[in-house]
């Protein structure tokens, strides 16, 4: 069996700071796609528009 | 149901964050710098520090890079070409000079650097930093992205045979991983477990 033996590769870990999607571009953009109209994205409806 | 799509990709993205360590975030992270060099785990730590500086700034010149990262002119000559040749990154001439080329990142690179961007909240200089304490840490001369994983791999394992943590790299030739773990062991990044 064998381990990390030389120190300090906590100082290497420390550098990843993404813990919360919430607050990454990543999650931004999956927010904005579903819900900006002008995203592109194409909503299907189980009805048809109300015409009037 | 499209928006559904977009709550199931979020969800099992929000869940994927919630459950992993620091250590398998790390482990994360290689594979998809791995997937962002046309998945070649021989890519150096060096290599993704420029693709990361590419996208960064798009357009930059080979010069910005150069004196951004304070990489010589003929080793990043080649990781450019490198580049270009497994279509990392697009060129095109720049309009105040015409001998220089204005370089973008594109393609399967683009999506696998915003995935591993995405654990360093899409900051380019952590995920810089990274790149830079990691090398630090391995004290190679050109440390790959196949070191790292066998550095991040163990961590995460705690403890592990040899067998056991090459089994976590890539596919490739297993004469080539096991020269990578050895190097590690006889350098002292790696050792026998203590009791």
């Amino acid at each position: 069996m064998q381990e990390i033996s030389r120190k300090g590769f906590g100082n290497v870990l420390n550098c990843i700071t993404g813990d919360s999607l919430s607050h990454t571009p990543a999650c931004s953009s999956i927010f904005s796609q579903a819900v900006h109209p002008t995203a592109g994205v194409q909503l299907e409806y189980d009805f048809a528009p109300t015409q009037r | 149901m499209q928006i559904l799509v977009y709550d199931e990709a979020m969800v099992t993205n929000l869940a994927k964050k919630a459950m992993t360590t620091k250590g398998q975030k790390a482990c994360l992270v290689i594979d998809h710098l791995v997937e962002a060099l046309g998945n070649d785990p021989s890519s150096s730590l060096r290599r993704a520090l420029i693709l990361v500086d590419i996208d960064q700034y798009p357009g930059t010149t080979q010069t910005g890079i150069m004196e951004r990262l304070h990489i010589h002119k003929s080793a990043l000559n080649r990781e450019i070409d490198w580049m270009f040749n497994y279509g990392c990154i697009m060129m095109a001439d720049a309009e105040h000079d015409g001998r220089a080329k204005k370089i973008e990142i594109c393609g399967y690179s683009r999506t696998g650097l915003k995935a591993a961007l995405d654990y360093f909240d899409g900051e380019h200089e952590n995920i810089k930093m990274f790149l830079q304490r990691f090398t630090q840490y391995i004290k190679q001369e050109k440390p790959t992205l196949r070191d790292a994983k066998i550095i991040s791999s163990l961590n995460e394992k705690g403890r592990a045979t040899k067998q056991d943590v090459i089994d976590t790299l890539y596919d490739g030739p297993s004469s080539t991983d096991n020269r990578a773990y050895n190097k590690l062991v006889e350098e002292g990044v790696i050792g026998d477990a203590r009791d």
